[in-house]
């Protein structure tokens, strides 16, 4: 389990990143914290011809707040947002980013989120992973540089299949913008693996905004369901300007579940990825529009 | 008072050098020049090669050598089978594939090369041209008519059948009240130890002989496996156990790696290595596990079982290894457990199918036949409206009953319970676990919408299996102590064991005493370390040759004192004329004098060391009970074990902490084997559990602290009254948390018959049991 | 690092293996400063192990999941498995070689001892990392977050109890 040989690169600043990637395009992969390709590197399942290693690069970590927008930099280290987001975290102020810290608590072990990068999960773009469902809840925006210059990407068209993402060739993700969510919203991400620590079978991210006891504002998406992570906009839609009674929610869930198309395979059938999908989903929109979240912990 | 270890929780003498990082694994040898092998393996469950090229392989810069089955000539020698019955049809694999692959990860060419990185460049290079052919990995399959054939001697891909049978099963079942039959399925699963295999060799270029360091249970049977392949005296090869990083039973195997390195280093006499990566590790580590049970019981009306009748068959894989028979025997003659059973009647038969070969894993076979029972017998329970416990209790075999000889003989050994009280294990077990409210908790669970079940499991085990085991005890002119152990252990604490037991014998203290493992070059025989053999043969051989010094020293003590042997009294290290203080000699001092040349009475052989082998074909039996109380997520059929409940009876304990460790870590194995463990084959034989992402073991967060009692029923079958017990924990795991699950979900419908329960496997048996409940 | 001080093999010559990049790292090890060349596509654990001799880091998987490599990477517990040694250049690496001081061994690996928080040893010194990583700057942690912490390690021999019980001692007797 030894990669095949490959050329290394180790730019230090985004433009030269650009650069390298606009000469080496599908040759290349870029190596952020490596804990999902190089795997794939020592199983001989990638052979890029050059890793393009952006660990050095300044500016492309860090979180911040601008204009109240959250920024958080694609070498962010998991372990970094986890500590600053969650609960309790110096950056949790706003309750919909909480979901960011919680999403990120839920990948691998501590060992990998130590190193594991933001930017990394979200441009691997596994279907089961925890961060993109968190960033299409909560409705960000990702950032993808090239020579050309930025653009951004909404997670619902940057998210485009199994390992499948709307970056070219020669565009380096570079950061994830997450908009303020409204004073009164609360996040929920709930998931089953198999084992505990493990790639999630299905989970579920889920943000809401209340007031006077009615949804304002909702985000849901999911993960394990589909060859990409899957986005519920008509389960956000249903629960907005309503008051948020189970009925309701397992009524949206089920619509929802009936909808999906999960895969099968050893660990588990379509049929139990669509049951927890539902399961998970109904419990964590309870939780998110419960004003205690006793809802979960039940 | 002097020196008294043996029953002491003493800390391991081997811990301080694996706590700092110097524990010195295959891999760890630093071996100047060495070069790295790679397998090529073969990517189809079943093909006729047509050819193999080698040849851009050979090309690449760096590679040193690399060949296929062709260069080895067609007479290349096959890996032997160590129990031949006279059903056996051999299923022989050859280092490198012949003609015809069997399995994903069958070997078909190496290549060495200055690093391992070159080396699995070069494998890339090598064309092999595969005609496929069609492929069966159901056991049950590929023994009915029109199969796809796997070795031509066996065109029904039946290597073997064993009938073991006692009583008349006939005239049981046609007296008994009640029959209750099922069938009961065990998946593929295996050690999994977190050091995967290793092997280097080197010739020796002045003497000749081959050194091979490997990651083995027996090395003196790999000596011999090797000398024989490689048609060299058994002298011309050494075999060395490095520390081992977990072996639990598919360590004690040959695999064509073990005669590859040794060979390919003489051919091209330099220092080779083959660290076995974890990909390779899941495809080609002997697995084990897989049986198919369909178990008939006759029964009285009130619960008497008056005949047990069976038929298994053991998925074998592509091949017949060294213990290819050994799951599918043991679980034959242990179906019957620790209970009365008058009748009895197994057929076991050996299946070859397109799967990795089998071989034993911690148990071998005991826990398959184990989970067969003690799931029949709760299903039989329920039919005949009698308590689970009512229902063994009953059967239990009692005291005043033993030794209880069953008339059964696997391969390994005659089955004949020595000692142990059967029911007061059980007793105990159930006081501990809270077993007389558990109904009531239950009840009260299920009220508010939770899933709790307690499962039990009443096993027994072969342990200390024969022929023999060897142990030298030297004491060096200096004093100190050396004892030379045919056993290779893999973390069971061995070295401290065996420390402590001559300690007691010598009157030194357990931690200066120096233990060394798995030398064939040090010690002429010996067995090695599986089958919970440790204690009983390697540590009665270590008692034989303590005493054997211990008397000779006397003798020469009393010389030394001028005083008589039988006054003398040994203790904390010396010779002391009893009530005489100052008359007294040390070890130094006696050794001194046992040198060649020194002070010793007329006919005395010089030097003081005394080699033991421990011969002995009736094999102790251990038993126990396990309790598991779990609950199961009814939504995800999700299952947490909550509280785990162990009564062991292993005879006498040498060190109880150490096999209160053999116990927890079992139980951690066996709960794998019935939550998640499962070496999955799609059905064109492609594996589909190669990493640990797709295979899981259990973690920290999974495995429940453990409860232990012990009871001691010494068994006289050795001088220490020890019974093994390495294994006992997986056997029990396994069973004691499925009919756990089982007693948290039956009440609903449905009913578990295999393994492993997944939170996928059981949410589908709830939605099966939904689906048939009246609305 | 500077891309540009490497030595290149040409890798058209000769196919895969020739073209073996090899660029010059400067490490710091357990408090020593290696300054050497190396391959590109070594890991991190088998520079630690094959060039500096340093055979305590065990290599279990090579795929991020066992956690036998586990090393110290700024202070902070990483897979040597997947990070190649010529990303560590400028950085700090710890091994388990660098708990005990002399004959004395780390009040981690003393509880370990006295506990029986292993058995064959092999998972060990990247479960003392973990443990080092947990306890280094708290005290009074619960078994929940022992457990929760150890679940990127895996260990076969144990189940986990006796490592369990190491870490809870260990809090007790490791002053810091």
């Amino acid at each position: 389990m030894k990669p095949a040989p490959f050329q290394y690169l180790a730019p230090r600043s985004i433009e030269e990143t650009v650069e390298l990637l606009r000469e080496h395009g599908e040759d290349a992969k870029v190596l952020a914290g490596g804990q999902s390709l190089v795997p794939m590197l020592n199983f001989r399942l990638a052979r890029p011809a050059v890793l393009i290693d952006v660990n050095s690069v300044t500016g492309l970590d860090g979180i911040e707040v601008e204009d109240g927008t959250l920024s958080v930099g694609a070498t962010t280290r998991q372990r970094t947002l986890e500590r600053r987001l969650s609960a309790g975290g110096s950056g949790a102020q706003d309750g919909g980013w909480a979901l960011l810290g919680e999403a990120a608590g839920h990948i691998g072990h501590l060992h990998i989120r130590t190193r594991g990068t933001v930017g990394g999960s979200l441009a691997h773009a596994d279907p089961a992973a925890e961060l993109p469902a968190a960033v299409s809840a909560l409705g960000a925006t990702l950032v993808a540089r090239s020579r050309d210059g930025e653009r951004e990407i909404a997670p619902h068209e940057f998210f485009q299949g199994f390992f499948t993402t709307a970056l070219r060739p020669d565009e380096l993700l570079t950061r994830v913008r997450v908009p303020s969510w409204p004073e009164g919203t609360r996040s929920c991400l709930l998931e089953v693996s198999r084992r505990r620590g493990d790639f999630a079978q299905v989970a579920v991210a889920a943000v809401v905004a209340m007031a006077d006891g009615r949804v304002v504002r909702a985000g849901v998406a999911l993960a394990g369901v589909g060859a990409s992570t899957v986005e519920a906009p008509d389960v956000a839609a249903g629960l907005v300007g309503e008051v948020p009674r189970p009925q309701l929610i397992a009524e949206l869930a089920d619509d929802l579940c009936a909808r999906l198309d999960p895969p099968s395979d050893t660990h588990g059938s379509a049929g139990y990825r669509r049951a927890l999908a539902g399961h998970l989903l109904q419990r964590a929109l309870l939780d998110a529009t419960s004003p205690t979240g006793a809802a979960a912990a039940a | 008072m002097g020196v008294q270890t043996v029953g002491a929780s003493v800390r391991r003498t081997e811990d301080p050098r694996l706590l700092r990082g110097e524990g010195a694994y295959v891999d760890d040898l630093r071996i100047p020049g060495v070069l790295h092998m790679a397998v090529l393996r073969s990517p189809e469950a079943h093909a006729r090669i047509r050819s193999v090229d080698v040849g851009p392989a050979r090309a690449l810069a760096g590679v040193v050598d690399a060949f296929s089955a062709a260069e080895l000539g067609r007479d290349q020698p096959a890996i032997p089978a160590l129990f031949a019955v006279e059903s056996f049809r051999p299923a022989p694999q050859y280092p490198l594939a012949v003609d015809t692959v069997r399995y994903v990860g069958d070997p078909v060419a190496v290549v060495v090369a200055e690093s391992r990185h070159v080396a699995e460049d070069a494998l890339e290079l090598i064309e092999v041209d595969y005609e496929p052919l069609e492929a069966v990995v159901d056991a049950s399959a590929a023994i009915q008519p029109g199969a796809p054939v796997l070795h031509d001697d066996a065109p029904d891909n039946v290597a073997a059948t064993m009938v073991y049978e006692s009583g008349d099963v006939e005239a049981a079942f046609a007296g008994a009240d009640r029959v209750v039959r099922e069938r009961l399925d065990v998946q593929r699963y295996t050690g999994i130890p977190l050091e995967t295999r290793g092997v280097v060799a080197h010739r020796d270029p002045v003497t000749g002989e081959l050194t091979v360091w490997a990651s083995t249970q027996w090395p003196h049977t790999m000596r011999t496996i090797l000398a024989g392949m490689l048609g060299v005296p058994a002298r011309a090869v050494r075999v060395v156990t490095p520390d081992i990083g977990g072996g639990f039973g598919v360590k004690a195997d040959f695999s064509p790696e073990d005669f590859l390195v040794p060979y390919v280093a003489g051919r091209i006499g330099r220092p080779v290595k083959w660290i076995e990566d974890r990909n390779e590790h899941f495809l080609a580590i002997a697995h084990s596990r897989e049986q198919i049970h369909e178990v008939e019981l006759a029964l009285r009306d009130d619960g008497a079982i008056l005949g047990l009748r069976a038929r298994h068959i053991t998925d074998c894989g592509a091949y017949q290894r060294p213990l290819g028979l050994v799951n599918a025997s043991l679980a034959g003659t242990s179906l019957g457990g620790v209970y009365r059973v008058p009748a009895y009647r197994v057929e076991a038969v050996c299946a070859s199918t397109n799967k990795a070969p089998a071989s034993p894993y911690r148990g071998a076979g005991v826990p398959e036949a184990t989970f067969a029972r003690e799931r029949l017998f709760d299903i039989a329970a329920r039919e005949l409206g009698i308590d689970r416990v009512e229902l063994r209790r009953r059967n239990l075999l009692t005291p005043d009953e033993l030794p209880h000889d069953t008339g059964l003989v696997s391969l390994e050994a005659a089955v004949v319970l020595d000692s142990g009280d059967f029911p007061a294990a059980l007793d105990r077990a159930l006081e501990m676990a809270g077993y007389a409210d558990f109904s009531a908790r239950q009840q009260a669970a299920r009220d508010e919408g939770r899933l709790i079940g307690l499962g039990i499991c009443v096993y027994h085990q072969v342990t200390g299996t024969g022929p023999f085991e060897g142990g030298s005890v030297r004491v060096d002119p200096t004093g100190e102590v050396t004892i030379t152990s045919g056993a290779a252990p893999q973390g069971q604490g061995t070295a401290t064991m065996l420390a402590q037991i001559a300690a007691d014998e010598l009157q030194v203290p357990h931690e200066s005493i120096k233990v060394v493992f798995g030398d064939t070059g040090r010690l002429p025989f010996g067995m090695g370390t599986y089958a919970s053999r440790n204690a009983v043969m390697a540590g009665t051989s270590v008692v034989m040759a303590a005493r054997q010094v211990r008397d000779k020293a006397r003798e020469l003590a009393a010389h030394l004192l001028e005083a008589d042997p039988a006054d003398l009294e040994l203790e904390d290290g010396a010779f002391t004329v009893r009530g005489v203080p100052t008359s007294r000699v040390g070890w130094a001092g006696v050794a001194a004098a046992a040198t060649p040349g020194g002070n010793r009475p007329a006919g005395m052989e010089p030097d003081l060391e005394a080699v033991q082998y421990f011969e002995n074909m009736a094999a102790p039996y251990s038993y126990g009970i396990h309790v598991a109380e779990v609950e199961v997520d009814p939504h995800t059929g999700y299952t947490t074990v909550t509280r785990y409940v162990v009564v062991n009876d292993a005879g006498r304990i040498v060190n109880p902490r150490n096999a209160e460790g053999q116990i927890v870590g079992g139980v951690a194995q066996g709960l794998g084997g019935a939550l998640m463990e499962e070496l999955v084959y799609a059905p064109d034989g492609q594996p589909q559990t190669t990493s640990f992402l797709d295979y899981l073991v259990p973690g920290s967060l999974d495995v429940p602290d453990v409860e232990i009692a012990h009871l001691a029923s010494t068994t006289p079958l050795n001088p220490l009254g020890v019974k093994g017990m390495g294994e006992g924990g997986a056997i029990g795991a396994h069973t004691a948390v499925a009919n756990a699950v089982a007693d948290a979900i039956e009440h609903l419908g449905c009913r578990v018959t295999r393994t492993p329960l997944t939170p996928a496997a059981v949410w589908e048996l709830l939605r099966s049991a939904t689906a048939g409940a009246p609305a | 690092m500077d891309v540009q001080q490497e030595s290149v093999v040409d890798p058209a010559a000769a196919g895969p293996a020739a073209g073996v990049q090899e660029v010059t790292i400067r490490v710091t090890v357990n408090g020593a400063v290696h300054e050497r060349p190396v391959p590109v596509r070594t890991s991190l654990v088998d520079f630690l192990r094959e060039d500096l001799g340093l055979t305590g880091s065990h290599v279990g998987c090579e795929h991020g999941v066992c956690g036998a490599c586990t090393v110290l990477l700024d202070a902070e517990p990483v897979r040597g498995c997947l990070l190649f040694a010529v990303q560590a250049d400028g950085h700090e690496v710890t091994t388990v070689e660098a708990l005990a001081t002399g004959d004395e061994l780390h009040p981690l690996q003393q509880a370990f001892w006295e506990h029986h928080g292993l058995q064959c040893g092999f998972c060990t010194p990247g479960i003392l990392l973990t443990a080092y990583d947990l306890l280094r700057e708290r005290h009074g942690v619960s078994e929940a977050e022992i457990r929760e912490a150890l679940s990127g390690n895996l260990c076969r021999c144990t189940g986990y109890q006796g490592i369990v019980r190491s870490i809870q001692a260990a809090d007790e007797s490791w002053e810091r």
